[in-house]
C-alpha cells in the first residue's frame, strides 16, 4: 500500500482493487494527472464547503428521493461526492460499443420470445427459464414494437475490476438515476468551472432531447408529430423528482393514470381545454400497475384499456410491458449467448460469473461458499433482499441458506466482486471508496448513448453496496473527449 | 398552489398587523382584534370562543401565544400558514414540470424554513418580523411567478386561484370588521386602519381621502376601487380576464356557470351604494352574495376544467 500527499495524504492504493485515479504502484493514471494537480491546489475545506453548498441546493431544489420506512416516508438527497471520476476517451469508446451491442441483442431477444421463440426452440436458453419467469408477460405474445425496440430506455450497471469492465445488471423496466447524473454534473460544473473547462469533458445536458427524439421515433406508424407524455405513479413515488425533471427536460406533460382514459381504442388525457390524444407514453409505472383490466386488477395507478390500445398499435408504451423478463437475474447470465446467437459477435462487455441456484451443481456450490458469494433474489432490485456473504454473520448466512433451499430457482449467486475504487472526500481528506456506473442507453430507430453515467459510490468504508436506498451516494463522471 | 400562497400571505398580513397592535393597544381592543381575525378566517380557536380577562395582561399574552400558534403552526388547522405552505408545495410538486426552477426553490426554501419551526422559536425573537419576512417571501414568490411564468392555461389558473381566494379573504375581513364593530361596546370603528393595513391600502386611502377614517368609505374603497391591488373589484377584473382566456371555445355547462358567477359578482360590486341609510344592510348583503358566488365559482372551475365528465367531449 502506497501513501500520497496533501489532500491525498491518507489515500491508500490497494492492489486488490482497480483504482480509478492511481496505478497499482502509486503513480497517477495519465488521464487523471490534470485533475490531481488541480486538486492539490484546493484545500479539502474548500471542496467540503462546495459539497455542502451543493447538497443544500439539492435539498432546496427538491432533488430528492423518498425512502419508505417504519416512520413513513422521508425525502432525502443522494449525497454527492465532489471529486469527479474520470473515464478516458478510449475506455468510453469501448463501453459505448459494448453497451450498444448488448441492448441490440436484448431487444432482438424480446422480439423473439414474444414472437417465434426461436432462441428457445434452438435450445440456446432453456424455455422454462424464460416462460416460467414471473416477468414474462404472455399478454405480449405477437406484439411488435416500432423499430423492434421493446426497451427504449435501458439502464445498465457497469463495474470495473482488475480484469476490466463487466456488466453487473441491465435494468430494462423503469431504470432511474439519470436526473442525478445531470444534477451532479450541474453542481460540479458550477463549482469547479475552470477545471471542468480545461478537461474537455463531453457534455451530457442534451439527455432530455435525446430521450425525446427516441420517443418520437417510437410513435405508432403514420404519426408525424406525436403527443408524448410521461406517466408517473405520483408525487409519493420515490423517483418522482426524476419523473418531473424528465418531463420538463423533454417539454412533455407529466400524467398519472387517472389523468388518462381509453376511448375507441385510443388513449386520451384530460387537459383544461378538453381531451387530447396521446401517441407515446414513457411510463415510469411497473407492468403490474399499468392496466387493471389486464394486470393487477387492484391497481389504482393504471388506465383501464391501455394495454388493449397498445396491442392495437394505437399508442406506444416505452418501455414495453414484459421487458422485465430480460433483466431477470437468471436470464442475465445468458446475455452473452444472446449476443452470439442474434449478432454472431463475441460480447464486448463481459458478464459477472453467475451461479443459478435452480441448477443442482450451482446450488451446492452456492450453499458451500456462502461466505464468499453475493446472493440475490432473481427478480429483486435496489439492493434489497440480497446477502453479501463476506459481510454477513454466520447466523444471517444460515437463515439465508434456508431461504435458498426453500426456493432455489428464486436465487442466483455471484462472486464478491472487487469493485473498483475512486477517491472520495471525507473529513480525513480523500479516501478510496467503491464505485460503479449506471449508464443510460436509448434505442428507437437508432441507438444513442449520452457520454456520461450516474456514478454510484458506496460511501461507507469497505461497503460494496452503492444503492442510494442503502446509503450510497453519487459522483459526477467525466468522459474526456480526447 | 397560488390560492394556498394567497391565504398564507393574507394570514401573515393579519398577524403582522396584530403583533404591531399588541405593542401599544389596550388589552380589550387587542382581544376584539383577535376575534375579528378568527371571524374573518371562519375559525374557532382550539380553546373555544374568545374572551379574555381584560385586567390581566399576562393572560392576554399567553392567549396571543396560543392564538398565533393556531393560525401559524397548527397542523390540524387546514388554514394555518404551515399547512397552507405545505399544500402549496404539494400542489407545486404535482406540476413541477411546468413550474420554473426558481419558483420551486423559493417555495421549497420557505416551506423547509417553516417545517420545523414552532411558535416558541419565534415568540421571544420579534414575532412581528417573522410574519413580515414570511409575507415578503411569499410576495417575492408571486413576483417571480409574474415575471417568469409562460402565459398558458397554467398561469391563468394560478391567477384564478389567487384572486378568487383574495376576493373571499377581503370580503370576509370587511364583513368581520362590520360584525365586530356592531357587536362591540368598544369603538372598533377606528380599527378600520387595521383592515386597510392588511389590504395594503393605507397609503392609497390616505392619499385619496381627505376625511378621517370612515368605515363606509373604506369599505367602498376596498370593494370597488379597481386601482387597488387588494380590492375586490381589481381581483374580479383579473378573474374575468383569466376566465375568458381559459374558457375560449368551451361550451361546457360548468364553464358557462363559472362565467355567470363572475358576472354576478361584478354586478354586485358595481351596484354598491354605500352612502345611504341602509348602508350596513347593503354592504352585508353584497359581501354575502360575493362570498356565495366565489364558492360557486370554485365548484364550477373544478367541474368545468378539472373533474369534468369526459362524455361531453366524446359525444357519448
Amino acid at each position: 500500500m502506497k501513501q500520497k500527499d496533501a489532500l491525498f495524504s491518507k489515500y491508500e492504493v490497494d492492489e486488490t482493487y482497480y483504482d480509478e485515479m492511481f496505478l497499482a504502484d502509486g503513480g497517477v493514471r495519465k488521464h487523471c494527472r490534470r485533475l490531481l494537480n488541480a486538486l492539490e491546489c484546493i484545500s479539502s475545506d474548500e471542496i467540503s464547503s462546495m459539497q455542502e453548498r451543493a447538497e443544500r441546493s439539492f435539498l432546496h431544489e427538491g432533488i430528492t428521493f423518498a425512502v419508505y420506512g417504519e416512520e413513513g416516508s422521508q425525502e432525502r438527497i443522494i449525497p454527492i461526492d465532489f471529486l469527479p471520476r474520470i473515464i478516458s476517451a478510449g475506455d468510453w469508446e469501448f463501453l459505448e460499443r459494448g453497451l450498444k451491442q448488448r441492448l441490440t441483442a436484448l431487444n432482438l431477444f424480446l422480439a423473439d420470445i414474444y414472437g417465434t421463440r426461436k432462441i428457445l426452440s434452438d435450445g440456446v436458453i432453456a424455455p422454462d427459464l424464460v416462460l416460467g419467469c414471473p416477468q414474462y408477460r404472455i399478454e405480449m405474445r405477437g406484439v411488435e414494437s416500432p423499430h423492434g425496440s421493446f426497451v427504449s430506455i435501458c439502464g445498465t450497471d457497469v463495474i470495473r475490476t482488475n480484469s476490466g469492465f463487466m456488466v453487473l445488471e441491465d435494468n430494462l423496466r423503469v431504470p432511474s438515476g439519470v436526473s442525478y447524473m445531470l444534477a451532479n454534473r450541474q453542481a460540479v460544473k458550477t463549482s469547479l468551472r475552470d477545471l471542468y473547462r480545461k478537461h474537455r469533458v463531453h457534455a451530457i445536458e442534451s439527455y432530455g432531447q435525446l430521450l425525446r427524439e427516441t420517443l418520437i421515433e417510437m410513435a405508432p406508424p403514420g404519426v408525424i408529430e406525436p403527443c408524448i407524455v410521461l406517466m408517473t405513479p405520483g408525487v409519493y413515488n420515490s423517483a418522482f423528482y426524476e419523473h418531473m425533471f424528465l418531463a420538463r427536460e423533454m417539454g412533455v406533460e407529466l400524467v398519472q393514470g387517472n389523468d388518462m382514459l381509453v376511448h375507441d381504442g385510443f388513449v386520451y388525457m384530460r387537459t383544461t381545454s378538453g381531451l387530447r390524444k396521446i401517441d407515446v407514453i414513457y411510463r415510469r409505472v411497473d407492468d403490474d400497475f399499468i392496466d387493471p383490466l389486464v394486470f393487477r386488477e387492484d391497481s389504482l395507478l393504471g388506465v383501464p384499456g391501455l394495454f388493449h390500445a397498445y396491442r392495437m398499435g394505437k399508442v406506444t408504451i416505452a418501455n414495453a410491458p414484459g421487458t422485465g423478463v430480460a433483466d431477470d437475474k437468471s436470464v442475465y447470465s445468458h446475455v452473452p449467448d444472446m449476443i452470439r446467437y442474434y449478432l454472431s459477435e463475441e460480447p464486448i462487455l463481459a458478464n459477472v460469473e453467475t451461479y443459478l441456484c435452480r441448477n443442482r451443481d450451482d446450488l451446492e456450490y452456492t450453499l458451500d461458499n456462502l461466505d464468499q458469494l453475493v446472493v440475490k433474489v432473481v427478480g429483486g432490485s435496489g439492493g434489497y433482499g440480497m446477502l453479501v456473504g463476506p459481510h454477513a454473520t454466520s447466523s444471517e448466512r444460515a437463515a439465508y441458506a434456508d431461504e435458498i433451499r426453500k426456493d432455489p430457482a428464486n436465487f442466483i449467486a455471484q462472486p464478491t466482486l472487487a469493485l473498483s475504487r475512486s477517491p472520495c472526500l471525507t473529513q480525513n481528506g480523500a479516501v478510496p471508496r467503491h464505485v460503479d456506473l449506471r449508464t443510460f442507453i436509448l434505442q428507437g430507430s437508432k441507438t444513442r448513448l449520452p457520454p456520461g453515467a450516474f456514478c454510484r459510490v458506496a460511501l461507507k468504508e469497505g461497503s460494496l453496496v452503492v444503492n442510494s436506498s442503502q446509503g450510497g451516494g453519487g459522483k459526477d463522471m467525466w468522459v474526456l473527449s480526447s | 398552489m397560488s390560492r394556498y400562497l394567497e391565504r398564507a400571505d393574507f394570514t401573515s398580513r393579519l398577524l403582522t398587523s396584530q403583533f404591531e397592535a399588541l405593542e401599544d393597544r389596550s388589552v380589550s381592543v387587542i382581544d376584539e382584534s383577535w376575534r375579528r381575525i378568527f371571524v374573518a378566517l371562519d375559525r374557532t380557536p382550539s380553546g373555544g370562543l374568545l374572551g379574555s380577562n381584560f385586567d390581566d395582561d399576562d393572560f392576554m399574552l399567553t392567549d396571543a401565544f396560543t392564538l398565533a400558534d393556531d393560525l401559524t403552526f397548527e397542523r390540524t388547522n387546514a388554514d394555518s400558514i404551515r399547512v397552507c405552505m405545505e399544500n402549496a408545495r404539494e400542489n407545486a410538486r404535482h406540476v413541477r414540470n411546468v413550474v420554473g426552477k426558481q419558483i420551486w426553490s423559493l417555495l421549497n426554501t420557505s416551506y423547509l424554513g417553516l417545517k420545523d419551526t414552532g411558535i416558541e422559536d419565534i415568540w421571544h425573537n420579534q414575532p412581528r418580523r417573522f410574519y413580515r419576512d414570511l409575507g415578503s417571501g411569499i410576495r417575492t414568490l408571486f413576483g417571480v411567478m409574474d415575471s417568469t411564468m409562460y402565459r398558458d392555461h397554467g398561469w391563468y389558473f394560478a391567477q384564478l386561484g389567487r384572486f378568487v381566494e383574495r376576493v373571499q379573504l377581503v370580503a370576509s375581513l370587511i364583513r368581520a370588521q362590520y360584525e365586530i364593530s356592531a357587536e362591540s361596546e368598544l369603538d372598533m370603528a377606528s380599527d378600520w386602519y387595521f383592515v386597510l393595513q392588511v389590504c395594503e391600502a393605507n397609503l392609497a386611502y390616505r392619499r385619496l381621502s381627505s376625511v378621517a377614517q370612515d368605515s363606509d368609505r373604506i369599505a367602498d374603497f376596498l370593494v370597488r376601487d379597481s386601482r387597488l391591488s387588494h380590492s375586490i373589484g381589481y381581483s374580479l377584473s383579473l378573474i374575468k380576464q383569466s376566465l375568458d382566456v381559459v374558457s375560449e371555445g368551451r361550451q361546457h355547462a360548468a364553464v358557462l356557470d363559472a362565467k355567470k358567477s363572475v358576472e354576478r359578482m361584478i354586478s354586485s360590486v358595481n351596484g354598491v351604494v354605500l352612502f345611504d341609510e341602509s348602508v350596513d344592510k347593503g354592504i352585508s348583503a353584497i359581501l354575502n352574495e360575493i362570498l356565495d358566488c366565489a364558492r360557486q365559482l370554485n365548484n364550477d372551475i373544478d367541474q368545468g376544467y378539472f373533474n369534468y365528465e369526459v362524455s361531453s367531449y366524446l359525444g357519448t
